[in-house]
């Protein structure tokens, strides 16, 4: 009894016949247009937003990252040091992590550069006013967001005088990035939900139709592979044609609204990414989410068809 | 082979009882009719028959397939196994005739060649070989009929099930239908019929099996007389090796 059982298993369990049911999944597309071209134009809406929100999540990220660049501490030493407690203020600091870079600037140096900032020829002061500067070191921080722990770490190194800072626009820098990463980071998720809710929104109204295609495809023996996988491509293709309308979209995007970005990015001395610049990202991005959304969707939807058997079944809306 | 022993049935939608201790037993290669009024259980007994609906008691047996374990995933094969024409056709509106009975081959990933010659043959069967590239809403209701029964039997099932194939036809079609029933089950399937059009199933000489309220209340062989105790006797059977009978026929015809 079980080997006739196996025969008739094998007998009747050839290969899927996938370009058959891909062919399946884009007659489907074409039959059920106008949800197909309303699943198209919302899922590109929110695709939009997601690449539009990481866009800005990126220039975000470089504009802050070039403050950091430009984030250097002057300490000041206390005066009448040797060259032996020179070294060895260089080689603290240089030690202290977060500390990209450490220049050592003389006082003679420090003040030709005050007297150039204000100014001034140094020989007009000459033995009008000694130089009150002291020796100094230049030192750049890399991550902005350990500011406070890299200023005491630099106040505490032996024969630092004092430490001069811009600490409140740092600190300002740093919480606003914190602010819009959260915010990006939250639109995203609440549109990657509603994205998939309306593709399996729309797929499930489509199905409704096809209520019968699906009970005729069980009766004769279909798999749930097979009874899935036309409504997987469906999904997938609507993915990928919002996600190459996203795309066109965020550049258009971009040429509008680049210039107003790039002039505030400006005041910062920063200057922005473009589509250009992240496009094989966007590309893979958008195709990605578009087939990824698209596919789930389709599954999410057809899981409860899937399941159901008949009185069970019928009484699915 | 189908067997029900002492099975019990209720709809958990609504707390039906469809099916009250039932018992029957069907051989290969016969022909029964189930006849009722609505209500009385006979689609339940297909249902059943078919893994739509799992049992709450007794055992069920249909070939080689014990549905009362049954897995979910085993179900696609065991409907492999039957061919199932519905009173509303259950047609694709989007296909083609052919397209409608190639669709049961397709789903088990036959070739398109031994789709092609199966198709042709089993239409040529059921007379609808000129209709093949029409549309169902371009078919009378008899021909979506037989288009139903050719999808049923182009995979060469051992069991026909027909849930009142002939409900939604008049009484020269449901004829017509009905022969086609008995050709089919000449060529060695086993075919179950439910209706509750008692003169078309007495217009024919098969076995017929009553239920009322979810019980079998009468079982008659063909040209036999009422004998309530049939449902454990073995009705003789045809050999029926009916996949090989409509292989063969199907070759013939090239």
């Amino acid at each position: 009894m079980a080997k006739k059982k196996k025969k008739n298993r094998r007998k009747s369990s050839g290969g899927l016949n996938t370009s058959y049911l891909t062919k399946m999944g884009f007659k489907n597309l074409v039959s059920n247009r106008s949800m197909s071209l309303s699943s198209i134009s919302v899922l590109t809406v929110c695709l939009l937003l997601i690449g539009v929100s990481f866009l800005l999540l990126f220039n975000i990220k470089t504009l802050v990252k070039d403050v950091e660049k430009q984030n250097v501490v002057v300490a000041f030493v206390k005066d009448g040091i040797d060259d032996a407690a020179l070294n060895k203020i260089n080689t603290d600091l240089k030690a202290i992590p977060n500390v990209t870079n450490v220049e050592f600037v003389s006082k003679e140096a420090g003040y030709e550069e005050q007297m150039k900032e204000f100014g001034l020829n140094k020989e007009m002061l000459n033995g009008v006013i000694e130089n009150p500067l002291p020796h100094s070191y230049r030192i750049t921080v890399s991550n902005i967001e350990d500011f406070n722990t890299t200023l005491e770490a630099i106040k505490n190194v032996d024969n630092i005088d004092t430490v001069r800072e811009s600490q409140e626009i740092v600190n300002q820098i740093s919480t606003l990035q914190k602010s819009i990463t959260a915010i990006c980071l939250v639109i995203v998720a609440v549109l990657i939900v509603v994205s998939l809710f309306i593709i399996a929104n729309t797929i499930r109204i489509t199905m409704v139709s096809r209520k019968i295609d699906i009970q005729v495809m069980k009766s004769v023996g279909a798999t749930n592979v097979f009874i899935c996988w036309p409504f997987m491509i469906e999904g997938i293709i609507i993915g990928l044609i919002s996600g190459v309308i996203a795309l066109a979209l965020t550049y258009v995007f971009q040429l509008t609204e680049g210039d107003a970005l790039s002039s505030l990015f400006g005041l910062f001395g920063s200057t922005t990414i473009s589509v250009s610049d992240i496009l094989p990202i966007l590309i893979v991005g958008y195709i990605l989410a578009g087939a990824l959304l698209g596919s789930f969707g389709s599954v999410v939807s057809i899981r409860k068809y899937l399941k159901k058997e008949g009185s069970e079944a019928s009484s699915i809306v | 082979m189908i067997e029900f022993k002492n099975v019990t049935m209720k709809y958990k939608t609504n707390d039906v009882v469809a099916l009250d201790n039932f018992n029957i037993r069907i051989d290969d290669g016969e022909f029964v009719f189930i006849v009722g009024a609505s209500g009385a259980g006979k689609s339940s007994f297909l249902n059943v028959i078919m893994g739509q609906e799992k049992v709450d008691s007794g055992i069920v047996r249909v070939g080689t397939y014990n549905l009362n374990g049954i897995k979910n995933r085993e179900l696609p094969y065991l409907r492999r196994m039957l061919g199932i024409v519905f009173q509303d056709f259950r047609l694709i509106p989007k296909m083609t005739v052919y397209d409608n009975v190639a669709f049961a081959l397709r789903v088990i990933g036959m070739g398109e060649r031994k789709i092609t010659k199966r198709v042709r043959y089993v239409l040529k069967l059921v007379d609808l070989s000129k209709k093949s590239n029409c549309f169902p809403n371009q078919l009378s209701t008899g021909e979506k009929q037989r288009v139903a029964i050719a999808r049923a039997l182009v995979n060469n099932p051992g069991v026909i099930i027909a849930d009142e194939p002939t409900g939604n036809l008049d009484p020269v079609l449901s004829n017509e239908i009905m022969s086609l029933f008995d050709k089919i089950n000449s060529l060695g399937a086993t075919v179950v019929v439910v209706t509750h059009d008692l003169e078309l199933v007495h217009q024919f000489d098969h076995r017929i099996v009553t239920i009322e309220n979810g019980k079998i209340v009468s079982d008659v062989g063909p040209k036999n007389v009422y004998n309530p105790d049939l449902a454990d006797v073995s009705v003789p059977s045809v050999p029926a090796e009916t996949e090989e009978i409509v292989e063969k026929e199907g070759e013939k015809d090239g």
